[in-house]
């Protein structure tokens, strides 16, 4: 772009010079002759073509047009120039009235070009130039003046010499002097033939001359004899000023100023070329940078393309991508929804695992002092047996009817010694007790198995007829172990109908809010059940004096997930699932919570399982 | 010497206290307490041999019973028996209670009558006399106050420590707590732990059950029955209510170390240890205290430590016998 600029840039000095030239020849030349005229012709046309060299350089468009279009307007405009200059070599300003105006218009035109050459062209070798033509213009003026002078001061002796020989003639003519007469015309006329055709007399044809124009004086009137004297002194001064006239015409043909103008002319064309050089080295250059814009743009191109094909194939890259991204979601939901179902699994076995570990205490206390009680007993029978040996045998004696009153003193002897009462009493009592707590232990493993047995239906979603105070009793039973110490168990049952559930999802439930109940009085507190009859509805409570829930947490204790437990001491999905469990029994769970008091968690469920169709 | 022995069993359950008097009372005067109130005062009032309690009772827990019962009657075995292996009961077994052995209900009839006359065996096989000392170093070294506060005592005794670990740890924390009283030497593998043990007079291993749980459970039960005088301090990162409960029972584990380890409970428990070790050297016979039952055939891990433990045994007492019997 800014090649561009500098190339119309380059031009305008050049249209400026070719304007200049064309001012200065229009200027110069005047008068009607022929080659002034096709001169002006030239000019007028240069002048009028450097515009629209400038302009097409201006406009130039990027492109073969537009150089084209530059490039002939600037032949134009050279050719017009050459033919200015032709015009001006074949101009012979001998007129003196060309000549005048030459110098008048020269010089306001070199006055004008030197400012303007100076101001616009900053070409030194051109301002130089003006400078020259500028002085050797002034000198040409001078000149001209000179000749001027030298030309007027003859032609008005020429016309003195005319005028005063023809009244001498006439005068003569009237004396009837008509030799004299002759004789005086014939020397004047010869001497104007010469003086017209610029010949100069040498000094004795103007002596003979002079000496013939005095020889008729005496034939004047007294009176009229001086006008003799004046005639020859006119004719005799003749000579030299045509003399003069001479000198100076010669002096100002000699005048540089044709040549400098030429030089001038030839300047400017050399400059015009060098400028053209320039215009075309700018060619050159534009062409390059154009080449190379092209290139840059090509490249950018290919860049482009390139581009487009990374992008249109990372576009597919992010496509299969996507899919696959979409894959492994899907993949991940599903793992999630198995371990989502692995996790509810895992703390069903969880809960499972405490509970068969509480439970297991449970048997296992009983189940240690049952065993070693049985075994205790055992020996001790065997000890009693040691010792009722001697009244075995004497039963035998009485049975085989071998008694006589020496074998009885005997026997009984024996067996007072083998029997001590108290000991033998306290064996017996011992064996009881022992048998007594061993009963009693058994029992209480009866009745936990008893309750095992119930809850072991815990993954058959057997439907039932299922009294809530029943799963209540069991669930305090195996867990027992987790309120044994510490904890007040209170049972607020008023009669409620059956209700038409899972026990062993509902026996769940329980579970878990006793758990949670107990954990959260951590050792000591009140743990209160209550059942209630609603119209329609079975309504069961489960309070404690525990921590509480901070209401915080309140909406989010039944999320998935959700514990405030550190991190492996809960799946967090307890609670979760009861609700699970409630719903799915078309059943409501409501938490009222007061931290620091306790909590209670209340259960409605439907007698008839209403929702559950949908659910299950 | 009193004819019988004198047991004090501790349980909230009445049927499991008639049941062991049932069983116990022939061989032994057994004594009766319901809950830990009534088992400390009877222990004011009498020196029992040993005593027996359950874990879970209202008011005062198993543990805290022994650990009281640690300073009231030092010189009685204490056995905790119990159904549940509730593991910070069990850390409490190991590290206040000093348990004898750590028993889970229902426990066999044979086993817990082995078990008490073992621990009779420990506190009546004793000499009166030496009784009377082992009571006295128990009741000093049983004290952790009394142990952190005399360490010059225990420093006196040429006693190096060895830490058993694969990283550097564990090591690091017990150079930390040790603080140059004691050197300590780094054993990577078991049987780097064994070389070190036959050339250098270790008194205190700290081992990192991390290294292999079976094996150093294996190593620990070894130790204990061939370098009966070695104590050992358990690391590990988490613990588990059966590694524990072995450990107990058949490696009489001195204190069990949950990482990460606190320099300062370090510290203490490595004062003690140290003491724990200077008593056992001073009175040989007080091991009894700590026997473990012998390993058996079915253990294999054991029973490869066996061979080379026991020659360890023979080069200790060789190389220890120098300064190994102080007064």
């Amino acid at each position: 772009m800014s090649s561009r600029i500098g190339t119309c840039l380059a031009l305008v000095p050049v249209a400026l010079a070719a304007l200049v030239l064309a001012g200065l020849l229009l200027v110069s030349t005047q008068p009607g002759d022929e080659s002034l005229r096709r001169l002006d012709l030239s000019v007028r046309q240069a002048a009028e073509i450097a515009p629209r060299v400038v302009g097409a350089a201006l406009d130039m468009e990027p492109g073969a047009a537009g150089r084209m279009a530059v490039a002939r307007s600037q032949e134009a405009l050279t050719e017009r120039l050459t033919r200015a200059n032709r015009a001006f070599e074949t101009l012979e300003p001998v007129e003196p009235d060309g000549y005048q105006r030459l110098r008048r218009y020269a010089v306001v035109a070199f006055n004008s070009i030197d400012v303007q050459a100076a101001e616009r062209a900053g070409d030194g070798r051109l301002r130089a130039e003006f400078a020259a033509v500028n002085a050797g213009a002034a000198a040409f003026s001078v000149r001209a003046e000179n000749y001027l002078t030298a030309h007027q001061r003859w032609s008005r002796n020429h016309e003195f010499i005319v005028s005063e020989s023809r009244n001498l003639v006439g005068t003569l003519r009237r004396e009837r002097e008509g030799v004299a007469a002759d004789t005086l015309f014939a020397s004047v006329e010869q001497l104007l033939d010469r003086s017209r055709m610029q010949i100069i007399l040498s000094g004795a044809e103007i002596n003979a001359l002079l000496a013939a124009v005095r020889s008729v004086a005496e034939r004047l009137p007294v009176e009229q004899r001086p006008r003799i004297e004046a005639l020859t002194d006119a004719m005799a001064a003749l000579p030299s000023q045509q003399r003069m006239v001479h000198a100076a015409a010669e002096e100002l043909e000699a005048s540089p100023l044709p040549g400098l103008l030429n030089g001038l002319r030839e300047q400017v064309s050399a400059d015009m070329v060098h400028r053209l050089s320039t215009v075309s080295d700018a060619r050159v250059v534009l062409n390059v940078y154009t080449g190379l814009l092209l290139l840059v743009l090509v490249y950018f191109g290919l860049r482009l393309r390139t581009s487009y094909r990374a992008l249109n194939r990372s576009h597919d890259e992010l496509e299969t991508r996507v899919l696959e991204r979409t894959r492994d979601l899907e993949q991940a939901n599903v793992d999630l929804k198995e371990s989502q179902v692995q996790l509810v699994q895992a703390e069903k076995m969880s809960s499972l695992g405490q509970l068969v570990a509480g439970v297991m205490h449970e048997i296992n206390t009983p189940l240690m002092y049952v065993q070693s009680n049985v075994q205790t007993n055992a020996e001790n029978l065997q000890d009693m047996l040691g010792q009722m040996q001697p009244a075995l045998a004497l039963a035998r004696c009485v049975h085989a009817g071998r008694v006589d009153r020496e074998t009885l003193r005997e026997r009984l002897t024996e067996l007072g010694h083998a029997l001590e009462p108290q000991a033998f009493e306290e064996g017996i009592e011992e064996l009881r007790q022992l048998s007594e707590d061993s009963v009693d232990g058994l029992r209480q493993i009866a009745e936990l198995v008893q309750s095992l047995k119930d809850f072991s239906r815990m993954d058959r979603a057997d439907e039932a007829r299922f009294d809530v105070r029943d799963g209540l009793e069991k669930t305090l039973t195996i867990t027992r172990s987790t309120h044994k110490y510490g904890v007040e168990v209170v049972r607020d049952f008023a009669d409620v109908p059956l209700i038409h559930c899972a026990p062993s999802k509902i026996n769940q439930v329980f579970i878990n809010l006793v758990n949670n109940a107990v954990q959260a009085m951590d050792g000591s507190g009140t743990l209160t059940l209550s059942t209630r009859a609603r119209e329609g509805w079975v309504e069961v409570a489960v309070s404690d004096t525990g921590c509480g829930i901070a209401p915080e947490h309140l909406d989010k204790i039944t999320d998935p997930f959700f514990t405030t437990k550190p991190v492996g001491q809960g799946t967090g999905l307890g609670l979760s699932i009861v609700r699970q469990i409630v719903e799915e029994h078309g059943g409501r769970l409501r938490v009222e919570s007061e931290p620091g008091r306790g909590t209670t968690i209340t259960l409605s469920l439907p007698l008839e399982r209403a929702a559950s169709e949908e659910a299950a | 010497m009193t004819a019988q022995a004198r047991i004090l069993f501790i349980d909230d359950e009445q049927r499991v206290l008639t049941s062991m008097r049932a069983m116990f009372r022939r061989d032994y005067e057994v004594h009766l307490a319901s809950s830990g109130a009534e088992a400390l005062a009877l222990m004011r009032e009498h020196d029992f041999d040993v005593v027996v309690s359950d874990q879970r009772m209202p008011e005062m827990t198993g543990v805290e019973v022994l650990r009281e019962a640690r300073s009231i009657a030092p010189k009685s075995m204490r056995i905790l028996l119990t159904g549940y292996a509730d593991l910070e009961a069990i850390e409490t077994a190991i590290n206040e209670s000093e348990v004898f052995r750590y028993l889970m209900k229902p426990c066999p009839r044979e086993q817990l009558k082995e078990t008490i006359a073992l621990a009779v065996d420990a506190v009546r096989g004793m000499s009166a006399d030496a009784r009377d000392d082992a009571a006295a170093a128990l009741s000093v070294g049983g004290s952790e106050a009394a142990a952190a506060s005399a360490p010059d005592s225990a420093a006196v005794t040429a006693v190096d420590l060895m830490v058993l670990s694969e990283d550097g740890e564990l090591l690091q924390d017990v150079r930390h707590a040790v603080e140059d009283r004691w050197q300590v030497h780094h054993a990577a593998s078991v049987a780097d732990a064994i070389d070190l043990l036959a050339e250098r007079p270790v008194g205190v291993l700290i081992t990192d059950a991390a290294v292999d749980e079976a094996a150093v459970s294996a190593l620990t039960a070894e130790l204990k029955q061939h370098v009966p005088e070695l104590v050992t301090i358990v690391a590990s990162q988490r613990s588990d209510a059966h590694m524990l409960i072995n450990l107990i029972n058949h490696g009489q584990v001195f204190r069990f170390l949950l990482k990460p380890v606190s320099v300062g409970q370090c510290r203490l428990w490595l004062s003690s240890a140290v003491t724990r070790h200077t008593e056992l050297m001073a009175h040989p016979e007080t091991v009894q205290r700590y026997r473990v039952p012998e390993s058996t055939a079915s253990d294999r891990q054991g029973a490869l430590f066996s061979g080379v433990i026991a020659g360890v045994r023979r080069l200790r007492s060789r190389v220890l016998g120098l300064g190994g019997s102080p007064g």
